[in-house]
């Protein structure tokens, strides 16, 4: 677990650092737009005598263009940041459906890989497993990693959470899975299970089950 | 322009330089502090309205800074700025008497309003 909290704390500082990069990347076009908008307003009380700068509308689509950008990358920090400290919190237990959608969120460049979307369902009921956070999303993305492959251009990967009486669990979801390669996926997952949560074959895809939180051991 | 006094305190140059120019160009009276030691000294000099200020800075820290700020100029506000991931500290600056706090990067027209709403507190 110290290496992972290292690694959370380089991934923390890394994403300050971005977010002070966007931030100054926002405001400098920004400012951009300011002195347009100044230039704009000189050259109509001019009446006509100076004219309107030829490529207003230009500079303004890139503007545009910069801060559609900058919000993407803000997003992609936010992301990196619950990343980064994703070591320190869910110790006592981490919230299964929280857990789908910032691997989902991290995992856009997979999707776009494999020509699939990933689609998270809402859970029933809160799912709390008593693996830490970070064991969740190691299981999970090894399961959502090795589907989006097998499931490559077809479509939709659904990942639902939910729970029984006596754990919860994910299950991990494609039509254009057939048995074997769900067989076969099972296999591979518990080869490398790390002892977080148990993988097993259901219709159409794989139910990682983990113990829940809060029960008496 | 508008009366209002402002301090913008970060590390950050370019970042903070261009945002007190934007600040400057909707008629707000800003100055500049790039660490938290000049900005208590120019505090000191002469007391703004209200303080931006980066919750992570080299030498004294964000909050420290505040509870300065708190003690020496109890009728300044502050705003602090945080980055993503650091709700936490923003809401503890808020417990030390932090105005309010926002997260980088941010829009110039949330933060022009903030201040409205900071320099109206501080005058009151």
């Amino acid at each position: 677990m110290d290496k992972a909290r290292f690694m959370g704390r380089m991934a923390a500082t890394v994403s300050h650092d971005l977010c002070n990069v966007l931030a100054t990347i926002q405001q400098a076009s920004g400012l951009l737009g300011d002195y347009l908008a100044l230039a704009r307003r000189e050259s109509l009380k001019s009446v006509g005598l100076r004219p309107k700068f030829k490529y207003n509308d230009k500079f303004e689509e890139i503007i545009c263009q910069v801060l559609t950008q900058v919000n993407r990358g803000q997003d992609m920090c936010d992301q990196l940041s619950r990343l980064a400290h994703s070591s320190d919190e869910g110790q006592d237990g981490a919230d299964l459906a929280l857990a789908a959608e910032l691997l989902v969120k991290l995992s856009g460049r997979v999707a776009k890989k494999h020509k699939v979307k990933f689609l998270v369902m809402p859970a029933p009921m809160r799912c709390k497993a008593k693996a830490t956070l970070v064991e969740v999303l190691t299981a999970m993305e090894t399961a959502l990693t090795g589907i989006a492959w097998e499931c490559r251009e077809q479509g939709e990967i659904v990942l639902a959470p939910g729970a029984t009486d006596t754990g919860v669990h994910m299950d991990i979801l494609c039509q254009g899975l057939s048995q074997p390669d769900v067989q076969s996926l099972v296999q591979a997952l518990e080869s490398g299970e790390s002892g977080a949560c148990t993988a097993g074959v259901i219709q159409g895809g794989v139910r990682l089950a983990f113990e829940k939180a809060g029960l008496q051991a | 322009m508008m009366d209002w006094n402002i301090l913008l305190v970060d590390d950050e140059v370019e970042f903070v330089q261009t945002l007190c120019e934007r600040l400057d160009l909707r008629g707000l009276a800003c100055r500049v502090a790039l660490d938290g030691e000049a900005g208590l000294k120019m505090m000191d000099e002469s007391e703004p309205d209200v303080v931006v200020l980066d919750m992570f800075m080299p030498g004294l820290k964000g909050l420290e800074v505040l509870t300065l700020i708190r003690e020496r100029h109890p009728k300044v506000q502050v705003i602090l700025l945080t980055g993503q991931g650091a709700t936490k500290d923003g809401m503890d600056g808020m417990k030390l008497g932090a105005f309010d706090y926002m997260i980088k990067p941010l829009s110039i027209d949330d933060l022009t309003a903030k201040i409205a709403e900071a320099v109206k507190t501080a005058r009151t």
